[in-house]
């Protein structure tokens, strides 16, 4: 009931069935005949005993069955019927339905046929043969010799090997993702800081771009993000106006230098942008998207500026003026902490060579191999001789009796933790805009 | 504004970077190249690393830390070479060849999404629910019913249902309620002429198996008709069934597509166990309840408090059966058992075994090094010399109670000689045995106490106060020589009256192996006969029915898993030995990898199990093997599987059922929600394997994974082996990875007490094997398919053997016959996806045409397995990967040797990427691949050139820098950059051309364009991929031909356990005597022959009736009861003995039941009786039969039983 | 028409069975059983035009209906093809008329022929071990069958017709005798028999029946 194979779909029995008909007959009728035509002396003998023999094997059958009659009848309440065809009994059908034609005969004939196939392949179509496969054997040995693919062949199989993108709307396409996750980019990234993640498991970034080839409408999606990209931006610099103005100026002009592209856009709007298959249309509508593609870059570059300008600006008000003492003071520490820790790091960056004792072990007792694994490990196992009570369970550490050791380090473990916690919360400006970037539909 | 960015903000950022948590850090793409700069510079000066890496055509900059595993080096090469150049370049040159421009390629424009409607609707929707028109109860149906305990409530379950929309029935195993309660409903229903269908939920497909039947014995029909059952590959269902068994997960399937449309009552059981599927089918019917007012649900539990579920629903009643019983069972504890055991005095029978010399470990490297470590130890004694001897416990598998070769030291001798008490302590913990002995007779203690060592000494006692065993302290060892010491307890020592015996182990593996433990002493007649029968959770139902059939004058002896706690059965058990231990996946966060945890049961299972015990027999007893103080710490119930495992099939069945939630959110509201960062790296992994879309939309490689009954990373595995057509091995290792691995390499505490001292010995022939089967090929997967296939062929096709040849055989077959079964499953439900076809180009035989090709299934596994994959940084001698944090390789993969560092294992090596499973930060099984099935096949398959790689060099640089994904970096010429970047096109137009069109079976079955080009792919890429094996310098692997149907046995331990069982002894052994139940009284004679060949031969060559007149020399009558006679086979040249059959007459004739067979050389048994003081037997080939010295042969017999298979080949 | 209180359906694996209510007396039944009058439906669309319901419905405008077997794969889609019988079993020849007629008119390309019922199965390259009555107890035990006939076309090596009670038994038989086939050894393969075949029953068993008879003592031939 369980097996999986009761019910495979190749039980489509009935249409396998005509296969199966043609197989089995085939099958029996060649076994026929492998019994009839077998080689003249075997043949003489099975004539021979045949009447004899087949009687006395199918006599053992039948005593055999008498035997065991009792217990077939055992197992089933009406037995189903047997009947049982001795080896005379076949030979004569056998011979019965040659006459008829049926069974035996196709399979002879197909042999029959078969049999000219093997005749070997006549003289000059044999030399024919030979040449050709002479020159494909050369052809794949000079293939295997010209090492470099030249430019011209990779043209040939439509490649130009400079790996840039050749497909102006695909291009076009290219630069609509990459704007979008420009705009969405967060550059407040303290929060992902304080995340043990790994690049698996980062958080998703959200940055939908609308699933459509259409220029227009893409081009027409973008300008309302940026628009609203750009009223965020405007109204976080504005916060900070009055705490210094030539920041403030400088800022301002990239915002405003940004928001002068969207004008350049509207036009776009309404003139031709369409393609088929990612070939544009006509060559004005090439001419446009050449423009366009050009505008969009351009844009790229003031958004970046614009955005980082904005952030590190408020960024510094944040530090300079809004910060309360005790915010700056967690700061600072955080600071002197990470410079403590990145002294850690630089000693990290150069690796723990192999110590004099473990030099002379490793000579001495010609254990190298141990001793560079011991290395490998080096974190662990200088941990797990320092404290083993935190690598133990309760039950296992209490066999040995009181003893404390690793305690200490456990304390200092937990205090380092509540730090990070601690910076977690790390104070954050007051006009951060917090809401959600609403979805765009179209 | 930008030298505030550069000096000021961006060294700010660096320094927030470093006091956090994570190892590495991408940088938004909104900074520009001079601040790029800026970022180098300043990551410089604190220690950190930086790159510049390209993210969707953004170049955006990266910083590491030094402990960051995600930074390469440098980028690897990858170089093809020209075969596979040239054949690519044919490949990509065919005009015809996808013919249309790539624009379409970029699916990711367009949208393309499934839909629920797009699934295959498994299920036919239920017919109309009508009242009931059934016939009058029998008088023997009313007595069935009057037998469940809950007969008498009736009245008060059937109020309390109409009351309530909710109920929560709690009531014990026994009182059979998902059987009871459909039954009573029915028979309202028919007395109220009201509508009915009643589905039952079981746990599992066995357990709504065997309910089913049941129920429709009780009717007396056939499944199907008025009782019917929905299972994935088994339904039967007709329009007058009233009452339908599924299982939730199965059900949940069918609700994407029917809602709980027509249903009246629906039973859902076992909800205390906090299956996940019923966690979340919970969920499903009260949402469902807003809509479908009618409908009413039954949960059964077995708790202490169901309140917690009609909190959940926030209505309903429930109805608490659950009262302690008056007499429970007798329970003891580890504590006791062992001093029991001491007390009984067993009686096992000669240990031969015991005092076999150590004479293994001379000339072997491993002994050699381990003696060295701890000689060094001895000789300095500092922390730096206890090292490597701590990695080779810790890391290398080797036992901490390792003895010098020479003086028979261990390290804890040398730390108290040492008066190292901070190290004696570690090694206490970690297991050593401080009472050892060396050569000179001391042990720790006495070394100490002889150097005057007080702190050592001090350790030493506290020791010896708690600590008497440690090892059986920890729930991931299990003890089975306790088990069958206990075995012993109950079946030969008269206290102890007979009855049935079940054992409860955690898994299958232990089953299997405790099986032919029990099967070895009984058949030696040290232990009484019993019958042996085994239940687990993926079961085919005979085995419950041998169970449930078995005769009931016999003793049997049940090995089970936790699945009995849910699995009513009529059999009464006298004893019960608990292990006490389950075995549970747990999700790690830290490792991103599940991983299978051993851990004990909880409180209220204990409980659960005390009560299967027969009730109303007062000297029912429990054995448990776990210490009281262990049991009273235990939390009252287990922790929820929802809220530990691994949930990406949980995802992927949320997402199906409601399409429009976000995971997180639905989970959050389940009645066990798991932790948020659990369901938050589960999402993220599908979006990387692309079973999720960006927005967290089911793909189609989703829909098609869906009803594979394997986690989502091997159903993708599956699919890239349906798309390189080398479907057969990849089924192979796919299975394989979900079963036990025969070849996994033991630990000291896996290997029981009889060879505990070969530990190291046992390790280094598997690892032997391992290698030789590896065939040089660096591959552990290939170990699988040469495993499978060597097992085949072993079979010679034939059913497997009923003799027992050695536990390793045992277990193999054991183990392979779950293979096959998960095997078989596996492609039944890629059938049912309609990814394998019964014609056409998705056949099973067109998916095979690649199987021999290891080339091509190496490609299929490089895929499939993304993203685990490893690469070998060289110059910092250690293994990068996408999981940050250390990865190591275990002693158990073929890539590396026992006490090998990986700068030494990677000379080797013929490239840097390795493919990998892992437990933990441990590379368990790994693959090396080329790197163009890297580039070939991980990262997304919908990524393009363009924006992955580093274009803006300059133009006239023939390299180009490639990033596949966030870490995978390489560098490669940049027209083969382009090259493979199409062929890469081409292969992934394929793949979402199998995904979405697959269920078009005539798509498949003509030859038409897009499919034949498939073809053509795939022979390309065959070429390709061979003549990049050779290319990097891999020896051509043996050929690993496959067979087209194979054809396996199966229930290959039901049937050596029935042929093995008592019961057939009693049947045959007409007239059954009554009850001979010491064995010892039995006189047992045993026979040589001579047989000139192997036992086939001989059995051929002879019949029965010539060895009964040949043993009728010696002995007549030949059967009687209290004389067994036995019959050894041996041969000349060499001298071994071949099998030990027992002589029996079975109706009257004749027949020899082979025990066991094997070749034990005759020097073994000549050496054994030497040191037991038998005395020593002749044995001459010129006689054909001889009667042999009862001690002798039974201790061949011992040979026999106790032989292991690691130790004693050759 | 009023289905539910007609038809009873039923869902097995891969057949969907639409049952007639009606109760039969036993030797009409045991007939159909052995699958008189029965039809062959093929060329079903996959969509709703076809469905089991649909199709009963159609053909029950001929008269009532004793059995439709509609052949579905996993996701519940019609597998192209279906059995129907009719109570009244020589309502065939109309139907194979009628039928076909009314499916044209309604732009369905449903085929009907008679059914082959083909319900023998032959096994062969069985083990020489294994005698006759072996295998047959074998058998038995794998699924009942109502007859067995063994031919000795070599010196002890037989080829063993199975015959059963419809091809839907037969059908089930074969998938259960495949996944136990080795049990016959090696080589054993179990398969359909042809109606053409020389040993099929229902085309050549009248003379060869006389044969039998004849031979049944010199040539070693019997029967139980």
């Amino acid at each position: 009931m369980f097996n999986a194979r009761d019910v495979g779909p190749a039980d489509n029995d009935e249409q396998q069935l005509d296969r199966n008909f043609r197989q089995m007959e085939e099958h029996l009728a060649f076994m026929l005949e492998c019994n009839e035509n077998e080689d003249p002396t075997q043949a003489t003998w099975d004539i021979e005993e045949s009447e004899e023999d087949g009687a006395s094997c199918s006599s053992n059958v039948l005593s055999e069955m008498q035997e065991n009659f009792g217990r077939l009848r055992l197992c089933a309440i009406t037995p189903p019927r047997l009947e049982f065809h001795g080896l005379a009994c076949m030979q004569q059908l056998q011979k019965r339905s040659r006459q008829f034609g049926l069974g035996g005969a196709p399979a002879k004939k197909s042999r029959a046929g078969a049999a000219p196939a093997f005749v070997v392949v006549p003289g000059p179509k044999q030399e024919q043969l030979q040449k050709e496969n002479v020159w494909n054997q050369s052809c794949q040995d000079g293939a295997s010799a010209v090492q470099p693919l030249t430019m011209e062949k990779l043209r040939l199989i439509g490649l130009r090997g400079d790996c840039v993108e050749h497909n102006a709307v695909l291009r076009l396409m290219n630069l609509f993702r990459s704007l979008h996750d420009h705009l969405t980019a967060d550059l407040g990234f303290s929060r992902q800081n304080s995340m043990p993640s790994d690049y698996l498991f980062d958080m998703p970034v959200k940055s939908l771009m609308p699933k459509s080839l259409n220029v227009r409408y893409q081009l027409q999606v973008l300008c309302t993000k940026v628009e609203r990209f750009l009223v965020q931006q405007r109204r976080i610099l504005e916060t900070n106006r009055h705490f210094d103005f030539e920041k403030y100026d400088e800022c301002d002009k990239l915002l405003k230098g940004s928001a002068s592209y969207l004008h350049t856009f509207k036009q776009f709007l309404n003139i031709e942008m369409r393609h088929r298959n990612g070939n544009f249309v006509s060559s004005s509508v090439k001419f446009n998207a050449q423009r366009l593609e050009s505008l969009l870059i351009g844009l790229r570059e003031w958004l970046k500026a614009a955005h980082l300008s904005v952030h590190v600006f408020n960024w510094e008000m944040d530090l300079e003026h809004r910060y309360s003492a005790a915010m700056t003071e967690s700061h600072k520490s955080l600071t002197e902490r990470a410079i403590l820790l990145a002294g850690a790091e630089q000693r990290a960056a150069k690796p723990r060579g192999i110590s004099l004792e473990e030099l002379f072990i490793a000579k001495r007792y010609n254990l190298d191999g141990a001793v560079c694994c011991a290395l490998e490990q080096d974190e662990f196992l200088t941990a797990l001789l320092a404290s083993p009570e935190t690598y133990f369970p309760p039950s296992v550490v209490a066999i040995c009796g009181p003893h404390k050791f690793g305690a200490v380090n456990m304390q200092e473990q937990s205090e380092s933790e509540e730090e990070i916690e601690e910076f977690e919360e790390a104070p954050s400006s007051p006009p951060r805009y917090i809401g959600r970037v609403p979805r765009f539909r179209s | 504004m930008n030298h505030i960015i550069q000096d000021k903000y961006i060294p700010q950022q660096l320094l927030y970077f470093i006091a956090g948590r994570r190892c590495c850090q991408q940088f938004p793409c909104t900074f520009r190249t001079s601040e790029h700069e800026a970022f180098a510079n300043s990551a410089r000066s604190l220690g950190l690393r930086s790159q510049v890496v390209h993210v969707n055509g953004n170049s955006c900059v990266k910083v590491y830390k030094q402990a960051c595993r995600h930074y390469l080096e440098d980028p690897k090469t990858l170089v093809l070479s020209s075969g596979a150049t040239l054949n690519m370049f044919t490949l990509l040159g065919r005009k015809s060849l996808m013919g249309k421009e790539d624009l379409e390629l970029s699916a990711d424009l367009v949208s393309h999404k499934p839909s629920a409607s797009d699934l295959p609707s498994l299920h036919l929707p239920l017919p109309a629910i009508r009242p009931p028109c059934l016939r009058f109860w029998t008088e023997a149906q009313l007595k069935f019913l009057a037998a469940f305990p809950g007969h008498p409530l009736n009245e008060e379950i059937m109020q309390s249902l109409y009351a309530n929309r909710v109920m929560v029935f709690n009531a014990v195993l026994s009182w059979d309620k998902s059987v009871f309660l459909p039954l009573i409903i029915l028979d309202d229903c028919r007395n109220k002429k009201s509508n009915v269908k009643i589905i039952c939920i079981e746990r599992q497909a066995i357990l709504a198996t065997y309910n089913s039947q049941r129920m429709a014995n009780f009717f007396g029909e056939q499944l199907g008709e008025t009782v019917g059952i929905q299972l994935p590959y088994f339904s039967a269902v007709s329009s007058s069934t009233f009452i339908i068994f599924s299982t939730a997960q199965y059900f949940l399937r069918s609700l994407v597509n029917q809602h709980f449309r027509n249903i009246s009552h629906l039973v859902v059981n076992d909800v205390h166990l906090h299956d996940p599927y019923t966690d979340i089918l919970l969920s499903e019917i009260r949402m469902a309840l807003n809509s479908h007012q009618n409908m009413r649900v039954v949960l059964l539990s077995q708790m202490e408090d169901p309140k917690k579920f009609i909190d959940f629903f926030g209505e309903g009643s429930q109805l608490n059966m659950i009262t302690q019983p008056e007499v429970g069972p007798r329970v003891s504890y580890l504590n006791d058992l062992h001093s029991c055991i001491a007390l009984a005095g067993i009686h096992k029978g000669p240990d031969i075994y015991k005092e076999v010399p150590e004479a293994f470990r001379s000339n072997n490297p491993r002994n050699e090094q381990m003696d060295k470590c701890l000689q060094a130890y001895g000789e300095l004694g500092t922390d730096a010399a206890l090292r490597p001897f701590l990695y080779a416990v810790n890391y290398d598998l080797a036992p901490v109670n390792y003895r010098h070769s020479q003086n028979g030291k261990t390290a804890v001798h040398f730390a108290s000689e040492l008066n190292k008490a901070n190290h004696l302590r570690l090694l206490l913990f970690m297991g050593a045995d401080p009472y050892i002995v060396d050569l000179y007779q001391q042990n720790a203690i006495s070394l100490a106490a002889m150097n005057g060592n007080h702190e050592c000494i001090d350790v030493l006692n506290s020791y010896s106060l708690h600590g008497y065993v440690v090892k059986s302290a920890k729930p991931d060892f299990m003890d089975y020589d306790l088990i069958i010491d206990i075995m012993y307890l109950l079946r030969t020592k008269p206290e102890y009256s007979p009855g049935n015996i079940l054992i409860i182990l955690p898994t299958y593996y232990h089953i299997v192996k405790l099986n032919y433990m029990i099967l070895s002493h009984c058949l030696t007649g040290s232990l009484q006969e019993c019958s042996i029968y085994l239940l687990y959770d993926n079961m085919r139902k005979e085995y419950v029915e041998a169970l449930v059939n078995g005769r009931d004058d016999t003793v049997k002896v049940v090995l089970t898993t936790e699945i009995i706690e849910s699995l009513c059965l009529k059999v009464p058990f006298k004893y019960q030995i608990d292990t006490a231990c389950r075995v549970n996946n747990v999700y790690d966060t830290t490792s991103y990898s599940g991983e299978d945890r051993f851990e004990w049961v909880a409180k209220d299972s204990f409980l659960r199990r005390e009560l299967i015990l027969h009730p109303n027999k007062g000297d029912a007893q429990c054995f448990r093997l776990i210490n009281k103080e262990a049991y009273e710490e235990l939390g009252e119930t287990s922790q929820p599987s929802l809220q530990t495992m691994q949930l990406d099939k949980v995802c992927l069945a949320i997402k199906l059922l409601s399409p429009n939630m976000i995971i997180s959110e639905y989970l959050g509201l389940t009645i066990s929600p798991p932790p948020l960062i659990n369901v938050h790296h589960a999402v993220q992994f599908l979006k990387k394997i692309d079973v999720l879309d960006d927005a967290e939309d089911v793909t189609w490689l989703g829909c098609r994974l869906m009803d594979i009954p394997v986690n989502c990373q091997l159903g993708r595995m599956l699919i890239f082996g349906i798309l390189l057509r080398c479907l057969d091995p990849i089924l192979t290792i796919v299975s394989s990875l979900s079963t036990a691995d025969p070849l996994g390499i033991p630990f000291t505490e896996d290997i029981d007490h009889l060879w505990d001292r070969f530990t190291i010995y046992i390790q280094n022939s598997i690892k032997k094997e391992r290698a030789f089967l590896s065939d040089n090929q660096f591959s552990d997967h290939f170990i699988f398919v040469r495993l499978y296939k060597e097992w085949q062929n072993r079979m010679h096709n034939r059913t497997p053997p009923l003799y027992l040849k050695d536990e390793y055989d045992f277990m193999l077959n054991g183990l392979m016959e779950h293979l096959a079964s998960i095997r078989s499953e596996i492609v039944s439900s890629l059938r049912a996806a309609n990814l394998i076809h019964s014609r056409g180009k998705l056949s099973m035989n067109s998916l095979n045409q690649m199987s021999g090709n290891w080339h091509m299934v190496k490609a299929a596994l490089t895929g499939g397995m993304y993203p685990n994959i490893c690469a070998v940084d060289a110059r910092k001698s250690a293994l990068k990967s996408a999981f940050s944090g250390n990865i190591y390789m275990h002693p158990n993969t073929v890539l590396r040797d026992f006490l090998e560092p990986l700068n030494i294992s990677a000379q080797n090596f013929r490239t840097p990427w390795i493919v990998c499973n892992k437990q933990k930060n441990h590379i368990v099984y790994a693959t090396l691949v080329v790197p163009l099935a890297v580039a070939l096949f991980s990262g997304h398959p919908r990524i393009r050139l363009s924006p992955i790689c580093d274009s803006e060099m300059s133009l006239t640089d023939r390299n180009v820098n490639v990033f596949i994904d966030e870490w995978i970096w390489m560098v490669m010429s940049k027209a083969t950059a382009e090259m493979m970047m199409r062929t890469r096109h081409y292969f992934f137009r394929m793949y979402h051309d199998l995904l979405k069109h697959c269920s078009e079976l005539e798509l498949w079955r003509r030859d038409s364009e897009p499919v034949s080009h498939y073809t053509l792919l795939t022979d390309t890429l065959s070429k390709i991929f061979e003549s990049e094996d050779v290319f990097v310098g891999f020896s051509k692997p043996p050929p690993i031909t496959f067979l087209p149907t194979p054809q396996l046995p199966s229930l290959y331990l039901l049937a050596v356990n029935a042929q093995f069982s008592w019961a057939r002894e009693v049947e045959e052994n007409m007239p059954p005597k009554p009850q001979h139940f010491n064995s010892h009284f039995i006189e047992r004679q045993f026979f040589v022959l001579y047989a000139g060949g192997d036992c086939e031969e001989f059995h051929s060559k002879n019949t029965p009736a010539f060895l009964e007149s040949v043993l009728a020399k010696f002995v007549r009558p030949i059967e009687t009861p209290n004389r067994h006679i036995f019959v050894i086979l041996y041969r000349k040249d060499p001298d071994v003995m071949l099998s030990i059959s027992r002589a029996k007459t079975v109706n009257g004739v004749f027949v020899l039941k082979e025990y066991f067979r094997n070749n034990i050389p005759v020097f073994e048994i000549l050496d054994a009786c030497v040191s037991l003081n038998v005395k020593i037997p002749v044995f001459d080939g010129r006689l054909m039969s001889a009667l042999i010295d009862k001690r002798v042969g039974n201790l061949i017999m011992d040979l026999f039983a106790f032989r292991h298979h690691w130790i004693h080949k050759r | 028409m009023d289905f539910e209180s007609k038809y009873c359906i039923s869902h097995l694996n891969g057949t969907i069975s639409i049952t007639t209510r009606k109760v039969l007396d036993e030797n009409q039944k045991s007939l159909l059983e052995d699958g008189e009058g029965e039809l062959f439906l093929t060329c079903l669309t996959k969509d709703q035009r076809c469905s089991p319901e649909r199709l009963l419905e159609l053909a029950s405008e001929l008269g009532d209906v004793y059995l439709l077997r509609y052949k579905i794969d996993f996701s519940g889609k019609s597998r192209g093809y279906a059995y129907l019988q009719y109570i009244n079993a020589p309502l065939k020849e109309a139907a194979l008329e009628y039928l076909p007629m009314r499916f044209r008119k309604l732009h369905l390309p449903i085929k009907v022929h008679a059914s082959m019922n083909n319900r023998e199965l032959v096994l062969s390259g069985v083990e020489s071990s294994l005698r006759p009555w072996q295998v047959y107890q074998e058998m038995l035990e794998i699924h009942p069958f109502s007859n067995l006939r063994v031919y000795e076309y070599q010196l002890d090596t037989f080829l063993y017709i199975f015959g059963y009670r419809n091809s839907d038994t037969a059908a089930s038989a074969h998938k259960r005798v495949r996944n136990a086939i080795r049990k016959f050894g090696t080589h054993a393969s179990i398969a359909w028999l042809s109606q053409e075949h020389i040993l099929s029953r229902v085309q050549g068993s009248s003379c060869f029946h006389q044969e039998l008879s004849q031979n049944l003592t010199q040539r070693g031939c019997f029967k139980f």
